[in-house]
């Protein structure tokens, strides 16, 4: 069922696509881009906008691959590469289009466009119309956690200095009902969601600040807005008014009594309902009747009829009774919803306030506000259009990839270019590639159901195709099997599955469901008569508490692999079948949480393996070391960092050497180590890093921290001592680490205003700030390691194998403590925006909008598990742990997997071959430092002062005299305390009656200073004043030293002379130098 | 001195050189050997000795006078005219004020802007551009120019600029660009000597307009290198590459194998070209190869081997030609490792200099009223108190750091003094007030505050001009000794001579400004200008592509040529689009990027030993080589079957490193479990001690043998170990004033610790507002509290006494000390110790579930002979005692009899093993020294 490529490709015609995973859809877009170019559009009228910057270079460089072979291939090929994209007739004219392509678009002013919406974005408001309101110049910032805790700090400071204000009774009150973790969850949450609530409140007048939407009238009409969705009635007493209510009191009454009937249990609470009621104060009437019928835990008590008592009558007094109350109970969770929102919506705008200052006053705008910018500036008409001519780029083609994962509020920016573009007559076609099925980045504000929306809203206006394509050039048809199998019975939020089908029939296939790990039942019981004995901790260590299902599965997974890479085989894009090797595998989890127990198996068995472990980087042991010693280098006091470092594979101290330091008492340990360094009792290990320490700390604050760094990498010999130190499978992982963290600082020094100490400092706030931290180092291209990923990150990735690791897992903790949304896709703004806190405080009216987001969350979950099993090239192998749970992804697959026997499991017909290695003589010389080059000699004082006065002077020789004092200061940079001595030397030197004779133009012929002349042997000379008298020639040359001794410059002298004796044939040429004190001393 | 070399010997570039020498020595045949009447416009001034060479070649003269050899910009400088220049410096003032009092732009950098509008000014100066002078005229020719309706927002870009170039162009002042033009002109007015230029790039209207001038009055000689490459059999490729007309890859492919079958770029241009050889032969030598490289360790590695190489193959000169300058840096760093110094001819904008970062740290430290995170940074700066010894600062400074982080101190110069006074009357965390080896002197300490005040004293103000916060400035740094320190750096005094230059430039501006302001435009002025570094005298050196104009190198190394380096991206202007540009008469983009290609193909037809880096994949992302490249790969792979990469490098450098390896390297790791002298065995231990041996040997060995801490660090929060030590603290005082809480009515007891509580918080609540939120989680507990209590006073316990510190000998050479939180009695006698914790009861439950792991009841019990022991978990709304499941004084006497033959094991020479589990690991902050991680996989 392949799709009609003749119509995707059309150059003219705007086309929606709807592909399946591994359909090859960058195939179809730079296909696209292809014939586009082919039909004579400019590389500068295409913009082509990817989910990923990886994928806009992939796209990019595969663009580059194809035009580059139709540039060189034969005709032949040229042809059937077009053919293959649907292009029909083929004359010469279109051969020779096709060729010219790849230097046409290489070179090509203004480039295509191959971006993310970010960047797309920047690329716009760097250009955005001055008067637009989008601040000039803003710096687009990566990492906002540091920032946000400032904010933080900023706003609790302004609470502080007004602590009876109502932002700070507002917190008070979020304190007492939330505490200080969940109410910062809360408003932090807030404050990421605010391009919704700038959305929200955007139609509102903006307050004079001109900062946009947002502000107090916003919070105000939102919860006004709120009061009227949840009914609230701000007069009304909802349990005053019920205990009031004689229906209620009727309603008491009558279950007590059907109650009395029953057993002891049921009478006592029959008892508390009467008694209850009988409370005269309303509210603690109320609650001792909610006491009597709900559990602690808000759950409603269960209460059923006995043998004895009619049925129906029970049952109807019970649900009459419990429908009253919890009427008055859900009135109350409204209440209780709209204070919350009334409260937090106050302290959050206040927040975000703080948050946008900040970031306002240090030139910088994150993803958000540049998304937000965008869309209120295309959102204005004037500029919308004027953003059309601006750029340089005029678009006519717009393609899209991964649409699924748009927001909505990128989806309005490309509405409002659109629509500014037909208003300026040149309404682009609009190519859309997609997948809702593999829409997974819900928690970046992406909406799969755009889709939908914007398929149809092409297809009215632009008139557009709408294609689907669920061929795969991916995977095999086992791993196929299994996909079709988990979803053709449409789960959870599935509305239509269509059957894949893979293009490669005869790919070998396997999928592999292995036996749930389950916990052997510890017995629990101990044994109480032994007598106590007390575990000796220096002879035995304490048992690891864990050893449950989840290491049963590391195990069997660990095990697994090592077969897997010992007996199968795998087949190459060239149909090669070749063994399988550690890198033709990718394990996948749907959280880091336990990777742990995972990696540590793997360890166990030495199996290379790489974790993109986000943000792990500064927290690995070896990045910790370089951290305590540089830490040490500027806190010398720092005896735990130095301990450190000294104990790391840098110095490889042992810990008699510790315990030598730690046996002098006095002082910091470096003053120690340098009395034992001093005293000849010291090991090698200690000598050798005190003296490396020793001169690394005087470097510390003279060295820029790159430079630093590089210094102990060479000094210490680092590399090469952590690769002795460590485990070979740890080798390439630690390497790249420690190489990581150069780069880091190598960024940090191009940064402004560098420091050691403020470098320490960043640092600390990287670690501190959740998901920005850096990431650990990659491995180069040589590794051959097993990869684990989260499903998140392996999108767009593939393997041959494939393993999902816990995959029985089918907790998912619900959210807490933030945003509830409603923005119906096409919606210009939400429909819906409040904050909800835990599960309680929700009410009833907010519910549909609760569950559409519960449902939508089971949805991506199931998305999830789709983009993991077709990552899959041939096999897939699942593992699980606990008890088997059907809705499960081990379930839902274990379901579906066939018995069959594993094709891979196959002698490979060839063995990789080795790559093969250029064998390279290596010159040892290369191995050895090769001292070039020096530094030069600082200018003395006199010596500057030297250069000085010989510049004052050739401007001040006449003619020509270049009197200004202040320009020739400027020019030589002669500071103000040298200036007036120099200025009066260089006079008194011009005006000496002696040297009137070189100096004043009446009495020679002629004269030039600073004179360039060639000699024969090819050197530049230059001499510092040559005067030309009818007879004779003057060399001159200006020295600065005291003495006048011309016996060092004999031969210089003699050079110039014989130089200009060839030029001035006829003169006699003599040669002088002359002294700062003007004396003239004719040489030899 | 060797004799000069013969030409037929000679590079590629002599081959350019001669003809320009033959075209000079021909015009002036009557006057050799004095050429001194010949001028020669110079790209830069590296030129000047091969082009002297060439002469010196070509004329066979003893001496050759040569001809007037220097840069256009140089000679327009020459020219003297009237009135004075105005500096741009005062220039940026009087635009910026015009900007501020049309408040066009509201929340806006207005420096920003002003450099932008500047820099738009000068353009339009320099290409001679006059806008009309009717606004609408402007108006009307922008929208021609953009092809669109007017609309807002082009009406207010048209309104601006107009706008200010009329008001700046008034007022009469003759700025740079203005004045340079007088002189061009004045020079081609006055031209009478021949002119030599030598170009490499078309040239930009306003040169090409004096030429023109010049022209009429004298003869003028275009040598342009494009054209004399063409004319280069071993430059087709390039040629044909780079500039070639629209014709397709594979004809230009054939045209080059039919006619310049030797112009492959794979062997010297010397040897015959023998197509067959490439094929197969593991060595070629190139005229230019190229090496993608995985990652910028490995650019950089790659680089630095291929110098080596050509250093040892005895290159004399040597390029590195930076298109991405971390590379660069990199690059530069390994060279230094292996003793290879590099001259660096591109500069470095201040702002990335430790220079600057002294004076902004200053400036930070002002602001933030002595952070103590600036304020440390900046005395940690070498150029700070330049008049003292390194030493006498570095020891202030760390003295007041260690007082800092002692007393936790976070800001103001006032609370600093009172420290280093040793009056501090903070509530210092836990510790004495001051060591007594600081005591002893700290008058360096306050010797180096009182410098600061000072020196603040003179920036204290809120509005100046620009001068006067330089003089101010200046006044500060000097009484800082920072002007001393910079003064004996080479970057700093090129820096101090900006500043002094923009102070005298600016001193009759009267415009004022805030403190934010002039801090803002001295930032901006410290990004614009470059340092450089002219102490290196070697023959590597570092440039970058414009530099190289029609020099030559023994072998070149292009770094980071990649899409987005080559042609690099400058930014561009927030003023109109290249349409508008280029109809206004201004340059392109397109202008740019020909003038890098242009660059390109003359460094390369130059230079017959060039290899180009780039990073092929970053981040693990593809990244494309530079577009001039790929064409010149693919065409010459096309032509001559070879693709030019470099594949030796990436194997020799895994093997060609220079390393320090002087020592031998170290044994794999393993568990360490040392065996601790008796000197170092403690003779007290505490009950977290106990739990510490237990949890592990060798974390309880580094706390308490080799006696390792954290370092403290400034805590400006509030955080959970704070909130411990408040309600203890609150605990202890509303027991000691109640006692026996039943004799009290409940709401009065209510209303007492209430009260203790908000006394107890007050300090942290005035500090920090968030501290309420702790408050508030405390006092919700407060009820529970009181029931708890009461209950247990209801079981007959009484409260006899708090906070309770103890010593008890167990041994001749062991005590056990600690301090127990509560102890209760009974009536009967019986005794129960308490001790309270934040936390969840079931946590406390598991921490007790096995026997032995949890030391400190049982040890508490058996210090008190109690017969009860128990933690009160104290949570939100939550309180209640967890006790061990064991038998109490079976389990406390388990735990000494234990405790008691560790010791004995200890002394008699058992080893202390790492063998903490996991859990215990997790928060163990000696991981970085026992390295579990690093063996635990083996
Ligand atoms: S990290 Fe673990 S093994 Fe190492 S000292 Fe700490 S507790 Fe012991």
């Amino acid at each position: 069922m392949s799709m009609n490529n003749k119509v995707a490709l059309d150059p003219q015609k705007s086309v929606v696509v709807e592909a399946c995973a591994g359909s090859g859809k960058t195939w179809l877009l730079v296909s696209r881009i292809v014939r586009l170019l082919l039909a004579g559009v400019k590389p500068g009228e295409i913009l082509a906008i990817t989910f990923t910057r990886k994928a806009a270079q992939e796209m990019q460089a595969r663009l580059h691959e194809w035009l580059h072979f139709l540039a060189v291939q034969d005709d032949e090929e040229v042809k059937k590469f077009l053919r293959e994209r649907a292009l029909d007739e083929i004359d010469d004219a279109v051969l020779a289009r096709a060729r010219g392509l790849y230097r046409d678009f290489l070179l090509a002013q203004p480039a295509i466009t191959i971006n993310t919406f970010h960047g797309w974005f920047m690329q716009i408001i760097q250009c955005a119309p001055l008067n637009s309101g989008v601040p000039v110049g803003m710096q687009l910032l990566e990492r906002t956690a540091a920032l946000r805790e400032e904010a933080w700090q900023a706003f609790a400071d302004s609470l502080r200095a007004a602590p009876e204000g109502e932002t700070a009774q507002a917190m008070q009150w979020l304190f007492t009902e939330y505490g200080l973790y969940s109410t910062r969850a809360l408003l932090e949450n807030f404050v990421h969601k605010r391009a919704e609530w700038w959305a929200y409140t955007n139609h509102l007048p903006s307050p004079a600040s001109g900062r946009g939407a947002g502000g107090e009238g916003a919070v105000a009409w939102a919860v006004e807005q709120l009061r009227g969705e949840l009914q609230v009635d701000l007069d009304a007493d909802p349990v005053a008014d019920a205990c009031a209510d004689a229906s209620l009191q009727a309603a008491v009454q009558a279950f007590a009594q059907t109650l009395a009937s029953g057993t002891e249990t049921q009478c006592g609470h029959a008892g508390k309902l009467q008694a209850a009621w009988e409370l005269a104060d309303a509210r603690q009437r109320f609650a001792a009747l909610s006491a009597a019928l709900y559990t602690q835990a808000d759950e409603p008590r269960s209460f059923k009829p006995t043998k004895k008592q009619n049925a129906e009558t029970f049952l109807f007094a019970r649900d009459a009774l419990f429908g009253k109350l919890q009427a008055v109970r859900d009135a109350l969770a409204e209440r209780a919803a709209l204070r919350m929102n009334q409260a937090a919506l106050h302290c959050g705008a206040a927040l975000l306030e703080h948050y946008q200052e900040l970031k306002l006053r240090s030139q910088q705008m994150d993803f958000t506000d540049l998304e937000w910018q965008v869309c209120r500036l295309l959102n204005q008409s004037d500029c919308a259009e004027y953003m059309q001519y601006k750029l340089d780029s005029r678009y006519k083609h717009v393609l899209l990839d991964e649409f699924q994962d748009t927001n909505p509020l990128q989806w309005q920016i490309l509405q409002a270019w659109f629509s500014a573009a037909a208003a300026v007559d040149a309404r682009p076609t609009v190519f859309v590639v997609g997948d809702p099925k593999q829409s997974i980045y819900r928690f970046r504000r992406a909406d799969a159901r755009l889709f939908g929306v914007v398929r149809e809203f092409l297809q009215l206006e632009f008139g557009a195709h709408y294609l689907t394509q669920n061929e795969t050039r991916r995977n095999a048809p086992a791993v196929l099997e299994a996909v079709n199998g988990v979803f053709a019975p449409l789960p959870d939020g599935f509305v239509d599955f269509e059957e894949h089908i893979a293009h490669h029939q005869g790919l070998p296939g396997h999928v592999e469901v292995l036996p749930l790990a389950v916990a052997a039942k510890a017995d629990t019981e101990e044994t109480r008569d032994e007598p106590l004995s007390l575990r000796n901790p220096l002879v035995e260590p304490r048992a690891e508490v864990q050893s449950g299902a989840r290491e049963m599965e590391a195990e069997q997974f660990a095990a697994h692999i090592a077969n897997i890479v010992a007996h199968w085989s795998v087949q190459d894009e060239g149909g090669v079948v070749r063994r399988a090797a550690y890198r033709d595998i990718m394990v996948l989890v749907r959280k880091r949480i336990h990777l742990r127990v995972y990696e540590h198996a793997l360890r166990a068995r030495h199996i290379p393996f790489l974790t993109s472990r986000r943000g792990g980087l500064l927290d690995t042991l070896e990045a910790g070391d370089i951290q305590a010693l540089l830490t040490f280098l500027i806190t010398p006091f720092a005896d735990l960092e130095l301990a450190q470092a000294l104990r790391s594979p840098l110095f490889a101290c042992s810990d008699e050497d510790l315990m030598q330091l730690a046996a002098d008492a006095e002082g910091s340990w470096w003053s120690r180590l340098q009395r034992i360094a001093q005293s000849n009792t010291a090991s090698p290990d200690l000598l050798r890093a005190h003296r490396l320490l020793q001169s690394w700390l005087g470097l510390a604050d003279k060295l820029p921290v790159h430079d630093l760094l590089d210094r102990i990498y060479f000094e210490g010999d680092l590399l090469h001592r952590y690769a002795a130190a460590l485990p070979a499978e740890l080798h390439e992982t630690v390497r790249a680490n420690l190489q990581a963290f150069m780069e880091i600082a190598l960024n940090v020094d191009a940064g402004r205003y560098p420091s050691l100490p403020r470098f320490l400092a960043e640092l600390r706030e990287l670690r501190a700030a959740e998901n920005e931290a850096p990431d650990e180092g990659r491995v180069g291209e040589v590794g051959n390691a097993l990869r684990i990923y989260t499903v998140h990150e392996a999108k767009g990735l593939e393997a041959p194998i494939v393993w999902l690791l816990d995959a029985n897992d089918t907790q998912h903790k619900p959210d807490s403590y933030g945003v509830l949304l409603d923005w119906p896709p096409n919606a210009p703004r939400p429909a819906h925006f409040s904050l909800f806190s835990d599960k309680r405080g929700r009410g009833v009216r907010r519910a549909p909008c609760f569950d559409a987001d519960e449902a939508y969350a089971r949805r991506e979950e199931m998305n999830l598990l789709y983009v993991a099993m077709t990552r899959a090239k041939q096999a897939l192998l699942v593992s699980g742990n606990g008890e088997p749970a059907e809705a499960s992804w081990y379930g839902r697959i274990a379901q579906v997997a066939g018995q069959g026997g594993n094709p891979l499991l196959a002698a490979a017909h060839s063995v990789v071959p080795a790559q093969e290695k250029l064998s390279v003589e290596v010159d040892a010389a290369l191995l050895h430092p090769l001292p070039v080059g020096q530094h030069a000699a600082r200018m003395t004082g006199e010596q500057r002062r030297g250069i000085w006065l010989h510049a004052l002077l050739q401007h001040l020789v006449p003619p020509n005299a270049l009197a200004d004092k202040a320009i020739l200061q400027q020019r030589f940079g002669i500071p103000s305390a040298e200036m007036e001595s120099l200025w009066r030397q260089a006079h008194h030197l011009l005006a000496l009656p002696a040297l009137q004779r070189y100096f004043d133009p009446q009495h020679y012929r002629s004269a030039c200073n600073e004179m360039p002349y060639v000699n024969a042997r090819g050197e530049l000379k230059r001499i510092d004043r040559l005067v030309e008298f009818d007879d004779e020639v003057w060399v001159l040359d200006y020295k600065t030293g005291e003495t006048a001794n011309p016996a060092p410059y004999r031969t210089q002298m003699l050079e110039y002379r014989t130089a200009m004796q060839a030029v001035y044939a006829g003169k006699t040429v003599r040669c002088a130098l002359l002294f700062a004190d003007g004396t003239l001393c004719e040489a030899g | 001195m060797e004799p000069i070399k013969d030409s037929g010997t000679q590079t590629a570039s002599a081959v350019f050189f001669d003809s320009v020498a033959r075209h000079i020595l021909a015009q002036h045949k009557n006057e050799i050997p004095d050429l001194r009447r010949a001028v020669v416009l110079l790209p830069n001034y590296h030129v000047a000795q091969p082009l002297a060479q060439a002469l010196a070649r070509a004329a066979q003269q003893p001496a050759l006078l040569l001809p007037e050899m220097i840069t256009l910009n140089d000679w327009a400088q020459t020219v003297s005219i009237e009135p004075a220049v105005t500096p741009d410096t005062c220039r940026a003032t009087a635009l910026y004020q015009a900007l501020r009092a049309r408040r066009w732009f509201a929340d806006a950098d207005l420096w920003g802007i002003t450099s932008e509008l500047l820099s738009l000014l000068d353009e339009l100066t320099q290409h001679h551009v006059t806008l009309p002078h009717n606004e609408e005229d402007f108006l009307a020719q922008l929208e021609r120019a953009y092809q669109a309706r007017r609309n807002a927002a082009m009406q207010f870009e048209a309104r601006v600029v107009h706008e200010l170039w009329y008001a700046m162009s008034a007022d009469g002042e003759l700025d740079a660009a203005r004045a340079r033009q007088q002189r061009l002109a004045q020079l081609a007015q006055q031209a009478d000597a021949p002119l030599v230029v030598l170009l490499a790039s078309a040239l930009a209207a306003p040169e090409a307009r004096f030429l023109e001038a010049y022209a009429e009055h004298a003869p003028v000689k275009v040598f342009d290198l494009r054209e004399m490459a063409a004319q280069q059999p071993e430059c087709a490729v390039l040629q044909l590459a780079l500039c070639g007309a629209v014709s397709h890859l594979r004809d230009q492919a054939t045209h080059l194998r039919e006619h310049f079958p030797q112009a492959a770029l794979n062997h010297p241009s010397t040897k015959p070209s023998v197509l067959s050889s490439v094929e197969g032969s593991g060595r070629t030598e190139r005229r230019l190869s190229l090496f993608g490289a995985h990652s910028l360790e490995q650019e950089a590695r790659a680089a630095e081997a291929q110098v080596r190489r050509w250093l040892l193959a005895g290159k004399q000169s040597i390029a590195l030609v930076a298109q991405d300058r971390l590379v660069a840096r990199r690059v530069r760093a390994l060279l230094e490792r292996a003793g290879v110094l590099v001259r660096d001819e591109s500069g470095w904008t201040f702002s990335t200099l430790a220079v600057s970062t002294v004076l902004m740290r200053w400036l930070d430290a002002l602001q933030s009223d002595f952070y103590h995170q600036d304020l440390l940074d900046l005395l940690k700066s070498p150029f700070i108190f330049a008049d003292q010894s390194a030493q006498e600062r570095k020891q202030a400074v760390y003295q007041l750091e260690q007082l800092v982080r002692k007393h936790g101190v976070a800001s103001h110069l006032d609370a600093f003094f009172e420290l280093a006074h040793g009056e501090t009357g903070a509530p210092a965390r836990g510790t004495p007030v001051c060591s007594p080896l600081l005591r002893s002197d700290p008058s360096a300490v306050q010797m180096a505050l009182a410098r600061l005040r000072q020196a603040a004293e003179v920036l204290r103000k809120n509005s100046d001009t620009l001068g006067g916060w330089l003089r101010a400035l200046d006044d500060s740094l000097s009484i800082l000794g920072v002007l001393q320190g910079l003064a004996a750096d080479e970057a700093g005094m090129q820096l101090l001579q900006a500043l002094q230059t923009w102070q005298q430039e600016l001193a009759a501006d009267n415009t004022r400004f805030s403190r934010a302001e002039w801090r803002h435009w001295l930032a901006q002025q410290l990004d614009a200008h470059t340092f450089r570094d002219f102490t290196i005298d070697s023959p590597v050196l570092l440039t970058h592509l414009a530099a190289t104009r029609w020099r030559h190198f023994d072998a070149v190394l292009l770094l980071g040529c990649d899409a987005s380096h080559l042609p690099g991206t400058d930014s561009g202007s927030v003023w109109f689009n290249d349409a508008v540009r280029g109809t206004l008469g201004l340059p392109t983009r397109e202008v740019d990027v020909a003038r890098q290609r242009d660059d390109l193909l003359a460094l390369l037809a130059m230079n017959d030993t060039v290899l180009v880096t780039w990073q092929a994949s970053k981040n693990g992302e593809k990244n494309l080589l530079s577009p001039y490249l790929e064409m010149l790969r693919a065409l010459h792979e096309l032509a001559y079957g070879d693709e030019l990469a470099e594949r030796e490098l990436g194997v020799l450098l895994e093997q060609a490193q220079v390393r320090t390896a002087d020592f031998p390297l170290p044994d794999e790791a393993a568990m360490p479990a040392p065996v601790v002298p008796q000197s170092l065995i403690p003779r007290r231990i505490s009950a977290s001690g106990y739990n510490s041996l237990v949890a592990c040997p060798y974390q309880f060995y580094a706390r308490h043998m080799l006696r390792l801490n954290e370092l403290d660090e400034v805590r400006e929060g509030v955080e959970k170990r704070d909130y411990g030590e408040w309600v203890h603290d609150i605990l202890h005082r509303f027991h000691q004033q109640f006692p026996v809480l039943g004799e009290h009515p409940r709401a009065a007891l209510e209303q007492a610790l209430q009260h203790i509580s908000s006394e107890v918080f007050a300090p942290a609540v005035e500090r920090d507002y968030l501290a309420r939120a702790w408050l508030l989680r405390w006092q919700q507990a407060i009820p529970a509290y009181l029931d708890a209590q009461l209950k247990g006073e209801a079981e007959g316990w009484r409260y006899q006494n708090g906070e309770v510190p103890f010593e008890l000998p167990l041994t001749e050479e062991l005590t056990m000390h600690g301090r127990i939180d509560r102890v209760d009695v009974q009536s009967e006698g019986a005794v129960r110790v308490l001790d309270y914790k934040m936390m969840e009861a079931t946590r406390l439950r598991s921490k007790l579930k096995e026997a032995g792991e949890d030391v400190q009841l049982p040890c508490y019990a058996q210090v008190y002979e109690a017969d009860e022991a128990a933690f009160l978990s104290i949570e939100q709304d939550k309180v209640v005692p967890v006790v061990p499941p064991q038998d109490l004084p079976e389990l406390a006497q388990a735990n000494i009899e234990r405790l008691l033959a560790v010791f004995a094991q200890m002394r008699g020479g058992a080893a202390l093993p790492a063998h903490g589990v996991d859990e215990a690991c997790a928060y163990c902050e000696m991981r970085g020294l026992c390295r579990k991680s690093d063996w635990s996989a083996a």
